[in-house]
């Protein structure tokens, strides 16, 4: 069930309420059972899953600390993240490559299609790899608690999306002694409503268009592959931070504060900035664990190490989508990107100053130029294949080159120009865009806070929420998470 | 912590920003300026300044300027207010 569902929606207040009539000492453990209860709304067999990578991370903090002066303290870590990363492996690599032929394929022959993932599976191991990384490396203490642990890895609001929580603030975060508190609770109430808003009606409106268009790639002209990415590129974004948003009010409630992973991407300036500020918590996790040892292990290299590190842990990130060459371009891709945006950085600014040029104008021309570049970066992702992207990039050079020279006859995609626009029509969807965007500039720069806003205004602005988005949420279920199968 | 602190200067030498922005809390996650790059680079400059070697374990411990200094402290090359243990040389020496 995911967190957009209504029947989750309808539990949640009863979780509040049991939560906090029940004494402190046993909120813990109510609070794991909920969260069993809540994985348990997806197929069986995906809990043993989860508590099998629960208690490797329990027993495995414990045995780190006991065994740190060992001569094979490091093998013994190595063994036990290893152990973490079984599942993943499993059912990311082995189970698709025993069932389609990994060789039988140009493109690894996976796609995300063929993968029965249990829900949220990556999130969780690398909450518990993070944790065996911390404690093996003193950051923090071994958890003493299995109950804290377990809902460290498998909290009911985060386990199947994230965000990823860290070790570092793991007592603080589960204390769960906290009283109901009003401000608190219409935060929560907020940032839940404006993900199910986000969630329901945006995302659900971009996903037609896009998926029109990648359905007929042959009968769709470029200029609709453009858009149709344009699309995708909001869907993916609404969608991820929408479940976000529910994740992070969901937790609210409960007193516990959980990191958020989304703060104004499609603002950023750069392809660095765009990396900071797209699920960070993510990004944090691949940036802590996979590329700060990569660039250290390669020092010698100098500023070439940075390179090198950032495009292995963007190709990391990128199989992390599924096991695809398209996948592995997408790293190398952004990898290339977020060093070289950072090498010129410098120089840019340099010759911006030279020539005199007004800084609010460059600044919205990087935020576009970034946007553009990380839209066409992201039909890596939602083409079938690595063949199939290339032929739709093909097409749009064929806006600028002859079409001999461009096309692709047994791609199934058309790089024919012209032809208009037969899938897509220019409705409502703009004025949703309109609003993402100044929704993002609003939060960017603080322009309204909540807390002055009169409170007529503020039920009014609840009621006018609640009244668009219980429609659609009674109407019809929820589409499945995008990011559920990863 | 006040803004004299050595380590603190040292950090807003290699992050090209004010002392005054740099606390104990701040981490890449909180200072754009603190990127991969700026990573090696002050990873180099504290080795240099401190005459000490970073190994992969302690690069990945510094997630922050307060964790910076907890591994400087426990090199022993750090006292609490972040001067060296020398008092020897300034960071101003460097780069």
């Amino acid at each position: 069930m995911p967190i957009s569902d209504i029947t989750y929606i309808a539990c949640l207040p009863v979780v509040v309420l049991l939560f906090y009539s029940a004494p402190i000492a046993i909120r813990p453990i109510l609070l794991l059972l909920v969260s069993y209860a809540y994985y348990l709304t997806f197929p069986i067999a995906y809990l043993p899953i989860l508590l099998g990578i629960t208690a490797t991370a329990f027993f495995g903090g414990l045995v780190i600390e006991r065994y740190r002066r060992s001569r094979h303290f490091g093998l013994l870590v190595g063994a036990l993240i290893a152990a973490c990363f079984v599942p993943m492996f499993c059912y990311k690599l082995i189970i698709p490559w025993l069932t389609t032929g990994l060789r039988a394929s140009a493109d690894w022959g996976l796609t995300v299609d063929h993968l029965p993932i249990p829900v949220g599976l990556s999130f969780y191991t690398f909450a518990a790899v993070g944790y065996l990384v911390d404690v093996a490396l003193g950051v923090v203490a071994a958890e003493r608690q299995m109950v804290k642990l377990g809902l460290f890895c498998g909290f009911f609001a985060s386990v199947t999306q994230g965000p990823i929580p860290r070790a570092d603030n793991l007592a603080d975060q589960f204390k769960l002694d906290g009283r109901f508190d009003i401000p608190r609770v219409e935060q929560a109430f907020r940032e839940i409503l404006l993900g199910l808003i986000l969630k329901r009606i945006f995302a659900e409106a971009f996903y037609g268009p896009s998926q029109l268009v990648y359905s007929n790639l042959a009968t769709s002209s470029p200029l609709e592959h453009l858009v149709g990415t344009i699309y995708f590129a909001f869907q993916v974004y609404v969608d991820w931070m929408g479940y976000t948003l529910i994740a992070v009010g969901s937790a609210r409630l409960l007193g516990i504060d959980l990191p958020q992973g989304f703060r104004q991407p499609y603002l950023a300036t750069s392809s660095v900035e765009f990396w900071r500020s797209w699920n960070a918590t993510l990004v944090d996790w691949l940036h802590d664990y996979v590329f700060v040892p990569l660039n250290s292990a390669a020092r010698s290299l100098g500023s070439m190490a940075s390179i090198v590190a950032m495009v292995t842990t963007f190709i990391l990130l990128g199989v992390w989508h599924a096991a695809g060459w398209g996948f592995v371009v997408y790293g190398v891709v952004n990898g290339l990107l977020v060093t070289g945006s950072r090498l010129t950085a410098p120089g840019r600014d340099r010759a911006v100053s030279r020539l005199g040029l007004s800084k609010t104008a460059v600044r919205w021309w990087r935020i576009g130029s970034t946007f553009f570049i990380h839209t066409l970066v992201l039909i890596l992702v939602r083409a079938s294949s690595l063949g199939q992207a290339i032929a739709i990039y093909s097409g749009f050079l064929g806006i600028f080159l002859p079409p001999k020279l461009t096309s692709s006859p047994d791609s199934g995609v058309n790089v024919s120009v012209g032809g208009g626009f037969h899938y897509i029509s220019f409705d409502y969807r703009l004025l949703l865009i309109a609003a993402v965007v100044a929704g993002d500039l609003i939060a960017r720069h603080k322009l309204v806070s909540f807390s002055q806003v009169h409170w007529v205004a503020r039920v009014a602005l609840y009621a006018i929420g609640v009244a668009a988005v219980a429609p659609v949420m009674i109407g019809s279920a929820s589409k499945a998470f995008l990011y559920f199968q990863f | 912590m006040e803004t004299s602190d050595t380590l603190f200067q040292l950090c807003a030498k290699v992050f090209d920003v004010a002392p005054e922005s740099i606390s104990d809390a701040t981490s890449p996650r909180n200072m754009a300026k603190w990127d991969s790059l700026a990573s090696l680079a002050l990873a180099m400059t504290v080795e240099e300044v401190y005459a000490i070697k970073l190994d992969t374990t302690d690069m990945m411990r510094i997630r922050s300027v307060g964790q910076l200094r907890a591994v400087l402290r426990q090199k022993g090359v750090l006292d609490v207010i972040g001067k060296r243990s020398d008092e020897s040389g300034t960071i101003e020496q460097v780069g």
